[in-house]
């Protein structure tokens, strides 16, 4: 059972983060203090959806989702498969490329060498990911798992208030999140392709181009894509 | 009125046990507050600070079309209450309001509503949503009306804090699962009919929203036919 002055610790992080957008700031927040990571990435696994971004921070972020969702591995699916912390320190290491054969070459051919993966759990059930990524291959330090532990722990408790709606709409999706949702649907239509489809094409062309994910998705809401929805990649 | 405080209070502490909904709750709150205010309804919906949309209730199904009626519109004393973060009272509908929000006056009053009142939800700089009281007949709120229904959205604020600050709260792992994929899914909805209708996103998402209102069908279910293209809006469809 959890001590009580990190409970105090994680309820102060509640309070901060719900006046200062919830959800949709978390990532941010987090990398700001753990500053020792590149990015930051908090996903939900939606029922029909995959997993849905509520918030990201950092350049990789869209990368690190497209490789669990392209090879269905990865540290993300194996924390939320076991509710268990997965830290892979180093992508190139045998042991990563001999667990994530698909996932772990990719992502590090991508850049990124070391995922620090922490589910985020609700009545014991994992929901969701809070995911810090490094360039650089090492451990995350004892401070960082922490910290990292404890923002997992918020999004929980702000995740849990919103589940515990039960009426329509009881999940409020943060803005860019919406938007990026709106650009997938977007791509859908012109594309011809299913939401999974849309979605890598977008973080294909972003990552291809050197782009950053948010330019990308704001030029695709004004039905502008910068790259052809209907070619393949 | 220290006899209504008291009331209030233990009414909406006998609706916040343990186990109980956040839906549930304001669900009571909404009866409640009708019936203490001689309402012939009331309505709550949660909002987030850029105004969309979270929980709602309402004490019957008459208050939930009404309530609704704002969202679908975009218009209405709850939307101007809750961007001004203060009260609007409508005590006559009928009497220059449809100037002020032509959409919504006159669905509401075709629903039987005759006075609108509105109240923020709010803590400080936190707005949660906002709590709508809504009467058959024209008229003021009365002197000790006002000051309760003032009353009855500060108490369902406190309560609304208290539940948040419980972590325990009927937490529901799948119906969260559930409501992101709804979410994800009405979202990529607007996209697609945006691209369908040739216009923006406020365009399509009012088209589905006045399609699942006219058609009395839950937004989720529209939005999962729309992904699924068994479902879509064409430009010269009215």
């Amino acid at each position: 059972m959890e001590q009580p002055e990190e409970l105090r610790h994680v309820r102060r992080l509640v309070s901060s983060l719900r006046a200062r957008g919830g959800v949709g700031a978390l990532s941010a927040e987090c990398l700001g203090e753990v500053p020792e990571v590149d990015g930051v990435v908090l996903s939900v696994l939606a029922a029909g959806a995959g997993e849905v971004m509520l918030s990201d921070s950092g350049p990789f972020a869209d990368q690190v989702e497209d490789q669990h969702s392209r090879s269905g591995q990865g540290p993300h699916l194996d924390a939320t498969a076991t509710g268990d912390v997965v830290l892979a320190d180093d992508l190139r290491a045998p042991a990563a490329r001999a667990r994530w054969p698909l996932f772990a070459p990719e992502m590090s051919a991508a850049g990124v060498n070391s995922i620090f993966a922490f589910p985020v759990s609700i009545d014991g059930l994992p929901v969701g990911i809070l995911s810090l990524h490094r360039g650089a291959a090492g451990p995350l330090s004892a401070a960082g798992q922490a910290r990292a532990r404890r923002y997992s722990e918020a999004a929980a408790v702000l995740l849990g208030d919103q589940a515990s709606g039960g009426a329509a709409g009881g999940v409020v999706l943060p803005v860019y999140a919406g938007e990026l949702q709106q650009a997938v649907g977007i791509i859908m239509e012109m594309g011809g392709v299913d939401a999974a489809t849309a979605l890598h094409r977008m973080r294909a062309y972003a990552q291809h181009s050197s782009r950053p994910m948010r330019e990308v998705v704001a030029e695709v809401r004004t039905c502008r894509p910068p790259f052809d929805p209907t070619a393949a990649t | 009125m220290d006899d209504v405080r008291l009331a209030v209070r233990r009414l909406i502490a006998a609706s916040a046990r343990p186990g109980t909904s956040t839906g549930m709750f304001l669900q009571q709150v909404c009866r409640t507050a009708a019936q203490a205010l001689s309402a012939s309804g009331a309505g709550i919906s949660m909002m987030t600070n850029d105004g969309t949309r979270g929980v709602c209730a309402a004490s019957d199904p008459v208050s939930e079309r009404v309530e609704e009626l704002q969202f679908v519109m975009g218009e209405g004393p709850c939307m101007d209450a809750f961007a001004t973060r203060r009260p609007v009272l409508i005590a006559d509908l009928g009497a220059g309001a449809v100037s002020r929000w032509p959409g919504y006056v006159p669905a509401a009053l075709q629903d039987g509503v005759r006075a609108v009142f509105a109240f923020p939800l709010q803590i400080g700089a936190a707005r949660l949503g906002i709590l709508d009281v809504f009467r058959e007949r024209a008229g003021p709120l009365s002197a000790t009306e006002l000051p309760m229904a003032l009353h009855f959205a500060d108490v369902t604020v406190e309560a609304l804090i208290d539940r948040q600050s419980d972590a325990e709260t009927a937490a529901d792992a799948d119906s969260l699962a559930a409501d992101v994929g709804h979410g994800a899914q009405l979202f990529q909805a607007q996209g697609m009919v945006m691209i369908q209708l040739g216009g923006s996103i406020t365009e399509a998402s009012a088209r589905i929203r006045a399609y699942a209102y006219a058609q009395n069908r839950r937004l989720d279910d529209v939005a999962s036919d729309i992904i699924a293209r068994r479902l879509r809006f064409d430009k010269d469809q009215p």
